[in-house]
């Protein structure tokens, strides 16, 4: 069956936005990166037996905009997230290694 | 006196700063999202409002910042803010990492009279002693047992059917007990059985010694027959015997059931809730079929997908809330469970949804040969042939079973939130890592989401009791919340999900 094409606006998502949407349809379909200067995007061709669903192009621009929001967050956040989860754990490090540290 | 305008006290919140969160655009309403903190805080709000959150642009005047900032989505000022409570909260989460494994499961024996087809043990015929857990194994194992740090230990006996080698769960037992008087750990003993040929003799020591009685009753009459067969096909009669006699000896809150669900059973989950309320069991624990043993072997023949197990969970949980408004007290365990991590701040005993896994840091299991696996599904992989998460023996001291190959093999994906696609998945501050589901499943401990059957029955699940929380009455808000918080109940119902009857 062909596949479904659906281009974006490169300076409006990264690669990795594209990568992580274009994974969750990982399931029903069978999933190919295209990438230009200027552009970014997706073929998706379905597995047997799996229709395109007629709203195909909306969902994915949702997952899209909803991974370009976790983006947004993971770079405000990232190193608060790791600091935050060391200094919780602090107390589960192993005992042995803290005596002869 | 005059006071300033309200303008001279706000301005536009610049100044707040965003916390680790994940969120979901709900399945039932594509225009709000779900959001949660680190620690499992979370609130529903318009995706608009999110997205102006993300960005930095709600005003300081806006109510929405009051609510990020309790549920610890935001700090707003980081010069005049903790971050202790978020901490806090996270190590309670996650205390569970500090005690080391409290569940440890004896098989005793192998031997079972069923010849359920949808056995995840691989079973021995009830003559066949060869597969008895032998006094040498048994004194290793206890040994073994009190090389774990926890404070709290439950002591669970399994099979096969446990009964068939009775003596050798008295002997444990005893040597458990004795141990104890210098180790002075707080000791809870569960045995998981038919409950069929209960003899006054077992009755009397299970009541000495203060034991749980978990027993498998799979429904009405015709269905419980049909998943369980034994050869005068009166499985059914003997197991409510088995119960009452358990109920008249230890207590009613002493004996609780687990169904297991067959392709059968969705057909019926009212049937199947008003059996139990019928037995006067105020709760239910509705168990989809294992990838292991026998059931892996008649799937086809008694399976489902997980799209029509969560078709029938969502009848189900109706009917339940039904039954709770008719004034009968009901729970469904695993609703429970999950519930309480959505409503509660407290960590959990159940093993299987633990990030780091509870595989091996939750639980330990002692084969009835000696081997000792991290859990009862790296037990049954052996069974059918895969070993490769068999810790080690009961001669060997727990740490090599800690350094062994089996347990780096889990470590790769133990923890949830390192996951791909868990990483991200608003859910996983409440969920957990289960390597060995997705090896048996997917033969890759990390395993691929979008097409993971456990990944899709946690969302499933989560959207399903949060969509009813969402719409719920205030009665029926009630009910679910007391499944939640009711804190008994919930080391009941934990019990009763980490037996495998």
């Amino acid at each position: 069956m062909q596949g479904f094409k659906i281009m974006l606006e490169r300076r409006l998502f990264s690669d990795e936005v594209v990568a992580r949407a274009a994974h969750r349809y990982t399931h029903f379909f069978g999933v190919e990166l295209l990438s230009s200067d200027i552009e970014i995007g997706i073929v998706l061709t379905p597995h047997d037996g799996v229709q395109i669903p007629a709203d195909l192009k909306s969902r994915f621009l949702n997952d899209a905009l909803d991974e370009r929001l976790r983006e947004s967050v993971r770079i405000e956040t990232a190193d608060t997230h790791r600091e935050l989860i060391q200094a919780a754990l602090r107390e589960a490090s192993p005992r042995r290694a803290a005596s002869t540290a | 006196m005059k006071f300033r305008p309200p303008q001279a006290f706000i301005g536009k919140a610049e100044t707040y700063h965003l916390l680790p969160l994940r969120f979901r655009r709900l399945p039932w309403d594509q225009g709000r999202v779900f959001v949660s903190s680190l620690a499992g805080d979370w609130l529903m709000m318009q995706r608009s409002a999110f997205e102006r959150f993300v960005g930095h642009d709600l005003a300081a005047d806006d109510p929405l910042l009051a609510d990020l900032q309790a549920r610890h989505l935001l700090v707003l000022d980081q010069s005049r803010s903790s971050l202790a409570p978020l901490m806090s909260q996270y190590r309670t989460r996650k205390s569970y990492l500090l005690d080391g494994p409290a569940l440890h499961i004896f098989v005793v024996s192998l031997r079972c009279h069923h010849t359920c087809s949808y056995c995840q043990v691989s079973r021995q015929q009830s003559s066949a002693t060869d597969f008895d857990m032998d006094a040498n194994v048994s004194a290793l194992a206890v040994d073994r047992l009190f090389e774990w740090p926890a404070t709290e230990l439950t002591i669970e006996f399994q099979g096969g059917e446990p009964l068939l080698h009775f003596d050798q769960v008295r002997a444990i037992t005893e040597r458990i007990l004795a141990r104890n008087v210098t180790e002075k750990r707080s000791l809870r003993f569960v045995v998981a059985s038919t409950l069929h040929d209960l003899t006054d003799s077992q009755l009397s020591f299970f009541k000495e010694h203060r034991f749980k009685l978990s027993t498998s009753l799979d429904g009405p009459e015709w269905l419980h027959n049909a998943n369980r067969p034994r050869p005068e096909r009166d499985s059914y009669r003997r197991t409510l015997e088995g119960i009452e006699r358990g109920r008249t000896a230890l207590g009613d809150d002493a004996v609780s059931a687990l169904t297991t669900l067959t392709k059968r059973s969705l057909e019926v989950p009212d049937a199947i809730i008003d059996e139990y309320r019928k037995l006067g069991f105020h709760s239910i624990s509705l168990r989809p079929l294992s990838p292991y043993g026998f059931a892996a072997k008649t799937h086809d023949r008694k399976g489902y997908t997980t799209e029509a197990f969560l078709d029938f969970y969502a009848r189900a949980l109706n009917h339940l809330i039904e039954v709770n408004r008719s004034g009968f007290r009901m729970e469904e365990t695993y609703a429970s469970l999950l519930l309480s991590q959505l409503l509660g701040p407290f960590a959990h005993g159940y093993v299987d949804l633990r990030s780091p896994t509870g595989a091996g840091f939750g639980a330990v299991i002692y084969d009835y040969d000696g081997q000792a696996y991290p859990s009862d599904e790296a037990r049954m992989l052996a069974a059918m042939g895969d070993a490769r998460f068999a810790l080690g023996r009961v001669d060997q001291p727990v740490e090599q079973w800690l350094a062994s190959p089996a347990m780096k093999h889990l470590m790769r994906a133990a923890v949830a939130e390192a996951l791909p696609t868990c990483s991200d998945c608003a859910y996983v501050p409440l969920c957990g890592a289960d390597p060995i589901d997705h090896f048996a499943r997917q033969g890759d401990v990390v395993g691929h989401r979008p097409t993971s059957d456990f990944c899709r029955r946690q969302m499933g699940l989560f959207d399903l009791l949060l969509q009813r929380y969402d719409a719920a009455s205030t009665q029926e808000r009630e009910i679910l919340e007391n499944w939640a918080l009711r804190s008994p109940a919930t080391e009941q119902v934990e019990g009763a999900l980490n037996v495998a009857a």
